[in-house]
């Protein structure tokens, strides 16, 4: 059965790697342009994302994965079965 | 990778951390393995960021130096947990404090040992995410988690890495 990731959740993520609330949140933003990601917060998104989903996004992988929408796509396919 | 025999002895710790008092805040290492690392850390009064703590006593480890330890901690578990060894050629990579939460329980006051059990909880790109159980004489005297990473390691095009440690 994958894990589809909710916009909402995504939001509670993005919130816990840059240990801030957001007023909104956009599954097609740039993480790193619009919410103003930096290496720590990626670090933390995705130590957080690897703990709630077991889904480990590579040192290759992971900087192509910008936006809430490329990240829930990664993890409902990694928990498919499906190799991205 | 090479493997690295347990305890590790203060001259072992000093070979593979890029610290030196008085701000090397780790005395030795019990022991380690993938998911964590047991260091210790006396505390003495000679000590000069301890001697120019609180003067008019208590004489006691500064509560934001057990951070400092629980980071150092965390420092020399991923190096070690990536195969470095006290004989390897160059420095280790430098590695940052992104953020950490602390719960100061009790002082460690001049004279007793604390003894650092950090966990990782997780690790993903070139950091990790490690909590700290600080105790001494069996008494849990903090609680607490760091994030750590790879100076200048940004993992993306728009993302740059922090200049804080």
């Amino acid at each position: 059965m994958p894990t589809i990731l909710t916009a909402e959740e995504l939001k509670e993520l993005v919130e816990l790697a840059l240990d801030h609330e957001l007023p909104d949140f956009d599954m097609d933003a740039n993480l790193y342009e619009v919410y103003g990601f930096d290496s720590m917060a990626a670090v933390a998104l995705f130590v957080e994302l690897q703990l709630r989903t077991g889904v480990e996004a590579s040192v290759e992988v992971a900087p192509l994965l910008q936006t809430g929408t490329q990240i829930a796509r990664v993890v409902e396919e990694r928990t498919a079965g499906i190799k991205s | 990778v090479t493997s690295i025999p347990t305890p590790l002895e203060p001259e072992a710790v000093r070979a593979l951390l890029p610290y030196r008092p008085p701000m090397l805040m780790i005395d030795r290492v019990l022991g380690w393995s993938d998911e964590g690392i047991v260091a210790e850390k006396y505390v003495r009064a000679s000590d000069p960021v301890v001697a120019g703590h609180l003067i008019h006593g208590p004489h006691v480890m500064p509560g934001v130096l057990l951070i400092e330890l629980v980071g150092q901690a965390a420092y020399l578990h991923a190096l070690l947990r990536d195969g470095a060894a006290p004989d390897s050629e160059g420095p280790p990579p430098a590695r940052l404090l992104g953020r950490c939460k602390a719960r100061f329980l009790h002082p460690a006051p001049v004279g007793s040992c604390i003894v650092a059990e950090v966990t990782q909880l997780g690790r993903a790109l070139h950091g990790a995410l490690h909590h700290g159980r600080l105790m001494v004489d069996d008494q849990v005297i903090a609680e607490i988690e760091v994030l750590s990473a790879v100076a200048a390691a940004a993992p993306a095009a728009g993302g740059a890495a922090r200049e804080e440690g």
